[in-house]
């Protein structure tokens, strides 16, 4: 299955669970594939990659800046090694694994995201503006 | 003495006039190296803004821009730009009728009988364009009755460009250079015979994969070091120094000191930090030049173009950084963006000048994600103030007191950012440190002192 479908489903059962969450949001020249706000209030954000998870990190780190919590999102087939888990944990970026078939999905949430500590205040505000529009 | 072309700024549009002229003229550069293009294209635009600059220049005359693949010279119309167009015009054959025809130029479209006449052509643009549009036919009458009024503080002594530049292919292969070096010739005869009065320089833009092999390094050096030129300007099509290995690095470095030995000046014409160490060099750079916040590092194609956005200058890297990472280093490093260098302690690590007062403008974007205009010449200014204060620090600091710097920046900020991003700081340590036979410009340590610059 391909990222873009992954990343379809996944929005579409986000958007039907929580109501606000939004695709393709443009922030500090990227881009997140999904943001929404969950049962807490929380901003969390959430990058699709089928393998290149370092990039996905990355991306992840950079949202951080004005989300609550942030995650990597990929399949549920793909093997978690401790060179995976170890990044994720440095940076307090989340862990969600899909399965998508048979026009249905499953999303475990594998490590769950640390709470971040800090905003960029004027970027938070924007994206925040977007969602709640 | 320092070298006229020590600190140079590149013009290529106009919208950048902002920038060269008002606050920005005095005392921030040298020279200005202007696109042949805009020259061509826009020529009583740009001799009015010469007239009022005052400062000496240059022309590129951009010959390589005809070799490369006509997809990269057209605009989003699908034709080829209008200032290529007006520039091949000025040059004539063989150049003119290939773009017509749409068509590249390459090394086999010269010969010994249309390269005397295509020399000429580009020499006279450079020399005579300017100063005929200033001095005669109509618009010359409007510049007569402005340079009356001295508010205009327009002036005609700066109408020429101080040296000119033989035409130049972009080297990919050997028969490149030969063309080259029968521009050399040719237009070393003809300034003498016509009495043009000006000094002949040669422009080297070399493609990444000619300069990553040593025969092709050798074949160019052999040549360009015996020419009778004195000054040369060096492009690598775009080479990142803050992303290149410690060996190409090195390959620049060794490559400039064989090219400087013969008492040649060689100039970076697209050149950031480690260009402006390599000057402390015993045979570097006499000079580097940039352009305005987006050319440090470029590419040949497209030809002209590219949109610049809105990146930090990020002083103790030496760098410009995504606004992600300079937000995330600023908030690891519990720097206040409210305040911003009101800020005491960020001042005294990052930056103290008056445009860092107002950081949030620098991070302004519009609904789609992209900067705004105020974000761009926000941090353009910032930019173009640290450039200032880089040029004149290393002018006058010691080389094992610049390379101290570099090491102290990476310890500073090492654990609040990611290692790929400081990396580089170690790489052009590293490579300046290397050689025996380094000798640095004798020059005095100066005690640091940041200076707020007023508005």
């Amino acid at each position: 299955m391909s990222e873009q479908k992954i990343q379809k489903s996944l929005f579409l059962y986000l958007k039907r669970k929580y109501k606000r969450a939004k695709e393709e949001v443009p922030a500090l020249n990227r881009r997140a594939d999904i943001v929404y706000i969950n049962e807490k209030k929380e901003l969390v954000t959430i990058e699709v990659k089928l393998k290149n998870w370092k990039q996905a990190i990355r991306q992840a780190v950079d949202h951080q800046l004005y989300a609550d919590r942030a995650y990597i999102c990929m399949p549920q087939n793909i093997k978690t090694n401790k060179r995976l888990t170890d990044e994720l944990s440095k940076h307090g970026v989340g862990l969600l694994l899909v399965n998508v078939s048979n026009k249905r999905i499953y999303v475990k949430t594998e490590i769950e995201a640390e709470r971040t500590k800090y905003y960029w205040k004027q970027t938070r505000v924007r994206v925040e503006n977007l969602i709640y529009a | 003495m320092p070298d006229s072309f020590y600190h140079s700024a590149r013009f290529t549009n106009h919208t950048e006039k902002l920038f060269f002229l008002g606050k920005f003229k005095n005392g921030y550069y040298d020279a200005v190296i202007m696109n042949g293009s805009i020259v061509a294209h826009s020529s009583k635009a740009t001799s009015t803004f010469i007239l009022k600059l005052k400062k000496h220049f240059i022309i590129d005359p951009m010959t390589h821009a005809f070799q490369h693949d006509i997809k990269y010279l057209k605009n989003d119309s699908g034709k080829v730009k209008q200032s290529l167009v007006s520039l091949s015009n000025a040059y004539g054959d063989p150049v003119k009728s290939l773009i017509e025809e749409e068509e590249s130029v390459d090394a086999t479209s010269f010969n010994k009988q249309n390269t005397k006449d295509f020399v000429e052509k580009v020499l006279r643009f450079q020399l005579e364009l300017l100063p005929q549009i200033v001095n005669t036919g109509p618009f010359s009458d409007y510049i007569n009755y402005a340079l009356k009024d001295k508010r205009n503080d327009l002036s005609r002594d700066h109408i020429k460009p101080s040296l000119l530049i033989a035409p130049y292919l972009y080297i990919e292969n050997v028969k490149d250079i030969d063309v080259n070096e029968n521009f050399i010739s040719s237009s070393e005869e003809l300034i003498e015979q016509e009495s043009f009065g000006k000094e002949l320089a040669t422009q080297l833009v070399i493609s990444a994969e000619a300069f990553q092999s040593k025969d092709m390094r050798d074949k160019i050096l052999a040549i360009y070091k015996e020419t009778t030129t004195s000054r040369v300007f060096l492009w690598i099509d775009g080479f990142k120094e803050e992303e290149v290995s410690v060996d190409e690095l090195e390959d620049l470095k060794s490559f400039v000191e064989s090219l400087s030995t013969n008492g040649k000046k060689v100039v970076s014409l697209y050149g950031g930090y480690f260009s402006l160490l390599l000057t402390k060099a015993r045979h570097g750079f006499v000079g580097v030049c940039h352009g305005m916040e987006h050319g440090e590092s470029r590419s040949v194609v497209p030809v002209g173009g590219g949109v610049s956005r809105a990146m930090y200058y990020f002083p103790p890297f030496h760098k410009r950084l995504r606004r992600a990472d300079t937000a995330r280093i600023f908030k690891r490093n519990q720097f206040d963006e409210e305040k911003g260098s009101q800020d005491p302690n960020f001042a005294k690590k990052v930056c103290s000048c008056d445009y860092c007062k107002d950081i949030p403008t620098m991070f302004e974007e519009t609904k789609k994600g992209y900067s705004t205009g105020n974000a761009k010449r926000q941090t353009l200014g910032h930019y173009l103030e640290n450039k200032k204060q880089e040029y004149d620090y290393v002018k006058r600091s010691s080389l094992p007191k610049l390379l101290k710097l570099l090491n102290d920046a990476h310890q500073e900020f090492k654990e609040t950012t990611f290692p790929e991003d400081i990396a580089h700081l170690q790489r052009w340590k590293n490579v300046m440190e290397e050689k025996k036979n380094l000798l640095e410009v004798k020059s005095k340590d100066t005690k640091v002192e940041i200076k707020k610059v007023v508005l």
